[in-house]
């Protein structure tokens, strides 16, 4: 799997919010994308999910040109309560089994069963923590070549926290890359491989996670400050 | 496209069953109503036909309204992440408008045409002096001078062009300003006026094309009340192969636009 | 486990796991959790699970047998043990360098700590 963008840029009116971005994503790596608000890791994400449509520049999953087709292989969860307010978890699970061919839906309720979440709850009777697992284990249950996790861990407690990291190391599939964005530098610290930091619309840097320690005694923390203090 | 379809029908099924409930709800009034005055039960099989416009009117505005908080609102996300083509998304709701729009319609006036039977063939019976016996017979007379399953055909087609047209419109009036003018204020204000100058356009150039306002036409004739529907049908068909085909314009506008320029 | 920031988090999982062979916690000949089990555990990435049993494996700490697993190889308890000593006198002569001591204050600080920590244990 290899996703590959060049001058990707998506301009508003005057403003660039990605700004000619080179990035390549190989499978079989977790990356973690981040930045302060406003650098473009949101944005970066929707376009690779085609909710947000790109203004210049290609993008190829596989050597194709992203369209609607990549939504089979490629799948978004925003970091808002985005499902149908009349739906109950199954309707979740029959949703997403009725649109994705990768969706599996036994292994989604087995990735929910030991969370005191039943089939039959509305979705948006749910505690953040508990949407918040809903959500992940409807993406991991799918086995998509690119799953985009957009703020995952935004207001949860943590140890749901913890029950989704679980989830995303044990779920992912062979071949597959996940990219996580988040604020939360030192939860993901250990979770991801490779680094990506988006500044202004830019790719800053990219870095593998232990490289990083074993040539410059850094961890992915300290990076952070090192690019986004103002010096 | 079947998958979409389900998904609007189950997005709506509330107002749907309202609709429903509703037609049942007058139509018991009607018979309740019959038992004792036949004026009251002829206004209520006069709403109901109202109703069945109101209902379709109001599929219709319904149906524009869920587009434009699907492109603008997170439950867009929904629909919007599948690996469907935008093309496919927008004729899945079309087709569920047109659907439950007619369907509902034709079940209202369905209702209400069967009523004016019953009061009609009542009243023979139990009050023949009415002044309104005659009246109603020529009514129904007027209604089936041609073959009745004609008429149906055509008022069928009517119907469809006109929410294909009002639906495909709107939608490119939405999608037009959610690529253009995205989050700015007054996106709303705009689409509607999109709406309207294409509306107003399209009516005006339908009506230079054929003279369709005869189309239904209730005259106090020389024996009472008449009514024609559709004798001058055929003269507008070319209207609505123009209608038809603003709405093909329209869809096909839309659907590149939500493909290539659209955020959601 | 809480990693902390200055060393690769494999080696930081190496550590863990050959303390607990030196301790007896793992015994050798025991089977290991799968690389994928092991990342969920300890809350790491698979890859850098797998490069844990690649480096275990190549300092012949432990063995895998293909669709088997991987296991803890016999005989190297006190190799194992021998090396953490010399590490941790290692580290305390050089913190104690760093502190200004020369190695008579260094050995004389020891007997003297270890003498009161005896005579601690004695009284209870």
């Amino acid at each position: 799997m290899k996703i590959e963008c060049e001058g990707l840029t998506k301009s508003y009116f005057a403003k660039r919010a990605v700004d000619q971005v080179n990035l390549e994503l190989t499978g079989g790596h977790i990356y973690a994308l981040l930045g302060p608000n406003g650098s473009g890791k949101s944005t970066l994400m929707k376009i690779l999910s085609g909710l947000v449509k790109k203004s210049e520049g290609s993008i190829s999953v596989d050597g194709k040109q992203l369209d609607w087709r990549a939504r089979e292989d490629i799948s978004y969860t925003p970091t808002e309560p985005f499902f149908y307010s009349y739906m109950k978890v199954s309707d979740v699970a029959a949703y997403y089994d009725d649109f994705f061919k990768d969706f599996d839906r036994a292994r989604f309720y087995d990735l929910i069963k030991d969370m005191e979440i039943s089939p039959d709850m509305k979705v948006r009777s749910l505690s953040s923590g508990m949407l918040a697992k809903v959500k992940i284990a409807a993406a991991m249950a799918r086995r998509s070549k690119l799953i985009l996790l957009d703020e995952p861990f935004n207001g949860i407690d943590l140890l749901s926290r913890d029950v989704l990291a679980k989830m995303i190391i044990g779920e992912m599939s062979e071949g597959s890359s996940l990219v996580i964005s988040s604020h939360m530098v030192e939860e993901l610290e250990s979770i991801v491989d490779m680094a990506v930091f988006m500044k202004n619309g830019r790719i800053a840097e990219m870095c593998d996670v232990e490289t990083l320690r074993i040539n410059e005694n850094k961890s992915i923390a300290d990076k952070y400050r090192e690019i986004y203090s103002e010096v | 496209m079947a998958r979409i379809m389900k998904y609007e029908f189950i997005k709506n099924r509330f107002r749907y069953l309202v609709m429903i409930a509703i037609m049942i709800i007058v139509e018991i009034a009607f018979l309740i109503s019959n038992a004792f005055s036949y004026r009251i039960s002829t206004g209520m099989s006069v709403i109901l036909i109202l109703a069945g416009l109101g209902t379709l009117l109001i599929v219709i505005f319904e149906g524009i309204a869920m587009y434009n908080r699907d492109l603008r609102e997170k439950s867009g996300y929904m629909l919007f992440m599948t690996p469907i083509p935008s093309w496919q998304i927008l004729l899945g709701k079309i087709t569920v408008i047109l659907i439950v729009g007619s369907t509902l319609f034709i079940g209202y006036c369905f209702l209400g045409f069967a009523d004016i039977h019953l009061i009609a063939s009542a009243m023979k019976r139990d009050d023949p002096t009415s002044s309104l016996v005659p009246a109603i017979a020529k009514l129904l007379d007027s209604l089936y001078s041609g073959d009745t399953v004609i008429t149906l055909i055509k008022l069928l087609i009517c119907i469809i062009c006109l929410v294909t047209y009002l639906v495909c419109l709107a939608y490119l009036a939405s999608t037009i300003s959610a690529s253009v003018l995205r989050g700015k204020k007054g996106e709303k204000l705009i689409s509607i006026v999109l709406f309207l100058a294409l509306f107003i356009l399209v009516v005006y150039i339908s009506s230079k094309i054929s003279n369709i306002s005869d189309a239904v036409s209730l005259d106090m004739g020389t024996n009472g009340l008449e009514l024609k529907l559709f004798e001058n049908f055929n003269e507008a068909g070319a209207s609505i192969i123009f209608e038809l085909g603003c709405s093909a314009a329209a869809f096909a506008a839309s659907a590149y636009l939500l493909e290539k320029k659209v955020d959601v | 486990m809480d990693f902390t920031n200055d060393k690769p988090i494999y080696l930081q999982v190496i550590e863990d796991i050959t303390s607990r062979i030196v301790s007896g916690e793992i015994t050798a000949g025991e089977k290991l959790p799968s690389s994928r089990e092991l990342a969920v555990t300890y809350r790491i990435n698979p890859n850098t699970a797998s490069r844990v049993y690649a480096e275990l494996e190549r300092r012949g700490i432990v063995f895998t047998k293909r669709g088997i697993g991987t296991f803890v190889s016999d005989g190297n308890v006190s190799d194992l043990k021998n090396e953490k000593v010399t590490k941790a006198v290692g580290e305390f002569v050089e913190t104690m360098r760093g502190l200004g001591l020369n190695d008579k204050e260094i050995e004389a600080e020891l007997s003297a700590y270890l003498k009161e920590r005896n005579q601690n244990e004695n009284r209870v």
